[in-house]
């Protein structure tokens, strides 16, 4: 039968098969090629079909071996050639990009979408006339690069927007795809095995769901005055067990208490020092916004900074620290308070107590100079958790359809905030929803599939087709397998064993 | 603003603990007067009182001015108190107080008063607590000028109690305080006479007569 394909690999003779399983990532795809023994050094492989070349330009030599034939006749070799994406991995790149705000907004002077971010790696990589303009946008994945390899950025960066990498073997160009999208194989094209499908629902999720980080609150929280009693229980101030014999006059040193060491002791420990969270200003428990029943302080999940961030002197945002604000004596040379000023002295707040303790005793002074208590607030922002210590998070979930379990998002950078400002809980949903929308194209249509046509059939890979494997040799009439949804060919790594390789390269 | 760390105007003065000794509540802002000390814990606390809330007789010094808290009138009850002398701020009883103006303690009150002993005024009146304060320094008392008012004289080489007077010159007025001083000089001391004090060799007060 006359064959009117062929296999050229510059420097090497006598070839006589080769089998090429093309695929889509930063990894490069491995053809075997069969040949005589000889000294190798290969830099191209080209297939021709009628005529027609498909060339694939810096081919790297990954290993070759020589065995002897059972038969008795001549031995052969086996070259494994690597396509162009071998160089990927030496290359290196360093940025900080979508980093944000406390309040969880990008910061606008380094907000990258998902096409952005692979333009700075394709071009890292030294590729040009990419394609990136289908990659989804809405969302803006965090890029922390600290001369972490640029491919396996690459990969990550589209592994989280449900994208593929693409090299398009007939524009010798990359191609970013959206998972799930693209033309499917030719059906009734004269193929030599017609397309059988097959649903892997093992791989496919019943349910994608995203986790974002906590929601945040800003909402002043009201300050009470507590002391420690003789049993070492926490107290509010009036109620501890030696605060009858307190004199309205004392806050410094306690001299009515001087009978009783231990008492004076926990009194100069903690009275007037030590204030814990008694609810939100204006009283009650329940946040504005919140929708979680609060029922008691301990489901606020204090942290010690606020929302809002500075740059500092190199442009990084650093975020600001709580504080205290109120109504106090400010140590003044007058007995006179202070209305509605921060606390700028000393202090230290024991988040999951609930409390801020001072340095120096914190009263107010009444029209005659007696101490009184303070009337105090802590700005910082919080999180809710629900009576089963659940936060409140930013959460959606979609149904796929498939058997394979919950595939979970995390995105701990999306997360709402709400303060007397405003929220930010519109933007955080909208970037949730659109990773969902990402993954729910990808798995809008799970049918995997193999074809095989006839000859060497030249074509691109996109979001649909995931592998084309070229077969040929001097024995046999060469032919072409196509693979939708899945990297399915037996003689090369499958796309999940690739990833986790990667995924250990990328410990290393 | 003021930042109530320990930069606030408070830490930057000594303060030293004082114990209300004298069944009575004292404001903020007022003078006391030295009666003894404790230590209490390793710290000195000083005992005070009214000034010549006891008796009569005038004190060079001994003098604190209390801080902006009250002290309450229980007994044990502890405040803070300074010696004023870099600054204090102080109640007084009447009057405008002016830069440089000297005013002191008075028998039976908590306010110092213009033309008595001891401290200088240094600043503007302003209010704290509710009452109207000026800052004061104590400058101490070199001399004061006394009166034979035993109704005979104190003869040269002897000791009396003469009556200590303030206020305008020439029109001077008896400030209620009376001062033991021994007539070092050569002439005696008439009764109804004026003369000044001073305290020489440590602790001793002498009287000279400027009358005859």
């Amino acid at each position: 039968m006359p064959n009117t394909a062929s296999v050229t690999v510059e420097g090497i003779a006598g070839i006589r098969a080769c089998r090429f399983p093309f695929g889509r990532g930063v990894t490069p795809s491995v053809a075997c090629v069969t040949c005589v023994p000889q000294n190798a050094n290969p830099t191209s492989l080209t297939l021709t079909y009628n005529g027609v070349p498909l060339h694939f330009p810096d081919i790297a030599l990954a290993s070759s071996h020589v065995h002897r034939r059972r038969d008795g006749r001549h031995p052969l070799m086996r070259l494994f050639l690597k396509d162009r994406r071998w160089r990927w991995a030496g290359i290196r790149i360093t940025g900080d990009w979508n980093r944000r705000f406390a309040s969880g907004v990008v910061d606008p002077a380094v907000r990258k979408t998902p096409a952005e971010l692979a333009t700075l790696l394709l071009n890292r990589l030294g590729e040009f006339g990419f394609d990136v303009s289908q990659m989804p946008t809405g969302m803006y994945p965090r890029a922390d690069w600290h001369a972490t390899r640029a491919d396996l950025a690459l990969q990550k960066l589209c592994d989280d927007v449900a994208c593929e990498v693409v090299l398009n073997p007939l524009t010798n160009r990359v191609e970013i795809w959206p998972s799930g999208t693209g033309a499917r194989s030719a059906t009734g094209a004269g193929e030599a095995v017609r397309k059988y499908e097959s649903r892997l629902r093992s791989f496919i999720p019943s349910t994608v769901t995203l986790a974002g980080g906590e929601s945040l609150y800003q909402y002043r929280l009201q300050l009470q005055a507590i002391g420690r009693q003789s049993n070492l229980q926490e107290k509010k101030l009036s109620d501890v067990d030696w605060a009858e014999d307190l004199e309205s006059t004392e806050a410094l040193t306690f001299p009515s208490l001087s009978s009783n060491e231990l008492n004076q002791t926990l009194a100069l420990a903690t009275a007037w020092k030590q204030f814990r969270v008694s609810g939100v200003e204006g009283g009650g428990l329940q946040v504005p916004g919140c929708q979680t029943p609060i029922a008691s302080t301990s489901q606020y999940d204090l942290k010690d900074y606020i929302l809002y961030a500075v740059r500092d002197a190199n442009g990084l945002l650093q975020k600001l620290p709580y504080y205290v604000e109120g109504d106090f004596w400010p140590y003044a040379d007058t007995a006179d308070n202070v209305s509605g000023q921060v606390f700028l002295g000393s202090s230290k707040l024991y988040a999951e107590r609930g409390v801020v303790e001072f340095e120096t005793p914190v009263f107010k002074l009444t029209s005659t100079g007696a101490k009184e208590v303070p009337e105090l607030y802590l700005q910082t922002a919080y999180a809710v958790r629900d009576a089963n210590g659940i936060p409140q998070r930013v959460s959606g979930s979609i149904n796929v359809g498939g058997g394979g379990g919950d595939l979970l998002l995390h995105h701990p950078e999306i997360f709402a905030s709400y303060a007397p400002t405003g929220n930010t809980e519109s933007l955080a949903y909208a970037e949730g929803n659109a990773y969902l929308a990402a993954f729910a194209r990808k798995y809008q249509d799970p049918i995997a599939s193999q074809i095989t046509y006839p000859g060497l059939a030249f074509g691109s890979l996109n979001g649909i087709i995931a592998q084309v494997a070229w077969d040929w040799s001097v024995v046999e009439a060469p032919s072409t397998i196509v693979y939708e949804g899945d990297e399915m060919d037996i003689e090369a790594p499958s796309s999940l064993a690739r990833k986790r390789n990667l995924q250990v390269e990328a410990m290393l | 603003m003021i930042p109530a760390d320990r930069s606030a105007p408070f830490f930057r003065k000594g303060w030293v603990r004082v114990k209300n000794d004298s069944g009575a509540e004292i404001p903020p802002h007022s003078v006391v007067l030295i009666t003894g000390s404790e230590s209490t814990d390793g710290e000195t606390v000083y005992t005070v009182i009214q000034p010549n809330a006891a008796s009569t007789d005038f004190n060079w010094n001994g003098y604190l001015i209390t801080g902006p808290f009250l002290i309450g009138a229980a007994d044990g009850d502890e405040g803070i108190a300074t010696t004023a002398t870099e600054s204090a701020l102080a109640r007084f009883d009447t009057g405008s107080p002016a830069l440089k103006d000297v005013y002191g303690p008075k028998h039976g009150q908590l306010t110092l008063s213009k033309g008595y002993h001891g401290f200088e005024v240094i600043g503007s009146t302003t209010t704290s607590a509710g009452y109207s304060v000026v800052p004061v320094r104590w400058i101490g008392v070199n001399e004061v000028l006394i009166k034979n008012e035993t109704g005979s004289s104190i003869a040269a080489g002897s000791s009396g109690t003469f009556n200590v007077y303030i206020g305008t010159a020439g029109s001077e007025t008896d400030s209620g305080m009376d001062l033991t001083c021994y007539n070092r000089s050569s002439v005696s001391f008439a009764t109804a006479k004026f003369g000044a004090a001073g305290r020489l060799n440590g602790s001793s007060v002498y009287g000279i007569p400027w009358q005859t």
